[in-house]
């Protein structure tokens, strides 16, 4: 098992993680969906220990998570979105301090990624595109030889055809190179591409965590009448999360 | 580790007074002056560093390292202490030039670049490193008011400092006489002590704090 959650639960005034659990295997791509501020970035931030938590179990590459800090980390890969981190930094810079804490890095892997990629590491962060910034993340993730990627929004605001790119590359991975990848998002339709498991949040509270068909399959309970179209994961998430305004 | 935690630090999260603030020590060359300055300089310069650190996430790039909490805060506490330390080199080095071969009078403002000055300086670094880092890391965001605090009493305590060497009874501490220096040797190695001491005590209070904080 690459990373197994249980009952994971965080209290804060006004919102509770409550619960959480799901399981990813080796070469699987998870997909965490939720609207916003439904709980997805806290439970990765608690699966990484940057939060502290009420409960649970958190077990990477069958080892605990918190005891084997330092051994986890050093296989895993992590995208928070783009990188808001050291923008006026050279690629080249930032590079030069990150490997030093890696000691399974690879340059000669590294090199190729960026030529790969097509990533000038000459640039100043802030110089690359939304794109550009998650693919450098992904390059160094996989020039450590990370077994699991943990990507949070990894495609939002993102155009359609970096979109398209970076979902092919999540499939590679996966596929190719058993690279397990838990990627939270509000865009379903990237999930129906690529994903092989979904884990659904709402409220803090899991509502589901199964295979995508099986998934799918599972809400269509939610339809309106018998003879309406199969529902989508973007149909069955508003279909759940639909409120109702009085004015 | 210990030198990948540093270099991070001082390639990445340094804002560029800090080299300026480490040779600061020059300005015990400047015939009156108060010599505490250089102190303040450095506290000033590790602010700035700290600041453009939480500008630039720092704490976030960190995390996501195969670093633990307590390590994000020991890289932290070494890059101050590391500062301070060549500063305070630096600047021994610049007293030892002006004591030795410059031929100038006392320093009427305040005290005198002597063992004394340095091991009072060990004592301002103290302070300021328990009670800014000890601060910082109960957020891990909110800079300007840990600094505002530890800054009063660092004025404080380079405000007793250079007003010591005024008062007749302690003459022998703004001394540069060697029977002076002699004297100076106990402040020196207390404040030394002192440092150590106070350092191991920030590193563990700063890192109790941190772990209570979520990112």
């Amino acid at each position: 098992m690459i990373l197994k959650v249980e009952n994971l639960s965080k209290e804060y005034p006004k919102f509770k993680l409550n619960n959480v659990s799901f399981s990813i295997n080796e070469g699987e791509i998870m997909g965490l969906i939720g609207r916003n501020g439904a709980g997805k970035s806290t439970t990765l931030k608690a699966i990484l220990n940057m939060i502290s938590i009420s409960n649970g179990t958190i077990e990477m590459f069958d080892k605990n998570y918190k005891q084997n800090e330092l051994y986890c980390k050093s296989n895993i890969g992590v995208v928070f979105g783009g990188i808001d981190y050291y923008e006026l930094k050279k690629v080249s810079t930032i590079t030069s301090i990150t490997k030093k804490f890696y000691k399974n890095w690879d340059e000669k892997l590294y090199r190729t990624y960026l030529e790969t990629f097509n990533i000038d590491s000459s640039k100043r962060i802030k110089e690359l595109s939304a794109g550009m910034k998650v693919k450098y993340q992904i390059a160094v993730a996989l020039s450590h030889n990370a077994k699991l990627l943990i990507l949070d929004e990894p495609t939002s605001g993102l155009d359609p055809v970096s979109r398209e790119e970076l979902l092919t590359l999540f499939m590679y991975l996966a596929q190719t190179k058993k690279i397990s990848i838990l990627f939270s998002t509000h865009i379903t339709s990237d999930l129906e591409k690529c994903a092989n498991t979904i884990t659904y949040i709402k409220d803090g509270n899991l509502i589901a965590s199964m295979e995508k068909t099986k998934f799918i399959k599972h809400f269509q309970y939610l339809k309106t009448s018998p003879t309406e179209p199969d529902l989508s994961l973007e149909e069955i998430m508003i279909k759940n999360e639909r409120c109702s305004y009085d004015f | 580790m210990i030198s990948n935690l540093l270099k991070k630090d001082f390639v990445l999260s340094a804002h560029p007074t800090l080299y300026m603030f480490m040779i600061i020590g020059a300005l015990v060359l400047v015939p009156a002056y108060p010599y505490g300055m250089v102190f303040f300089f450095g506290c000033l310069g590790l602010y700035f560093s700290t600041l453009n650190g939480r500008e630039n996430n720092d704490i976030f790039y960190s995390a996501i390292l195969p670093l633990d909490k307590k390590d994000i805060v020991k890289g932290k506490c070494l890059f101050f202490i590391t500062f301070e330390l060549i500063q305070i080199l630096i600047t021994t080095l610049i007293a030892f030039i002006k004591i030795s071969f410059i031929d100038s009078p006392n320093n009427d403002v305040g005290i005198e670049c002597n063992i004394a000055f340095f091991g009072f300086g060990f004592i301002i670094y103290s302070i300021f490193n328990y009670i800014f880092l000890t601060k910082i890391y109960k957020s891990s965001y909110k800079i300007g008011i840990p600094f505002v605090i530890s800054l009063i009493f660092v004025v404080l305590a380079i405000i007793l400092m250079e007003l010591i060497s005024h008062i007749p009874y302690f003459s022998w501490i703004d001394g540069i006489a060697f029977s002076d220096l002699q004297k100076q040797i106990p402040i020196l190695i207390i404040g030394f002590i002192l440092f150590i001491f106070i350092n191991i005590l920030t590193y563990k209070k700063a890192t109790q704090n941190f772990e209570k904080v979520d990112l």
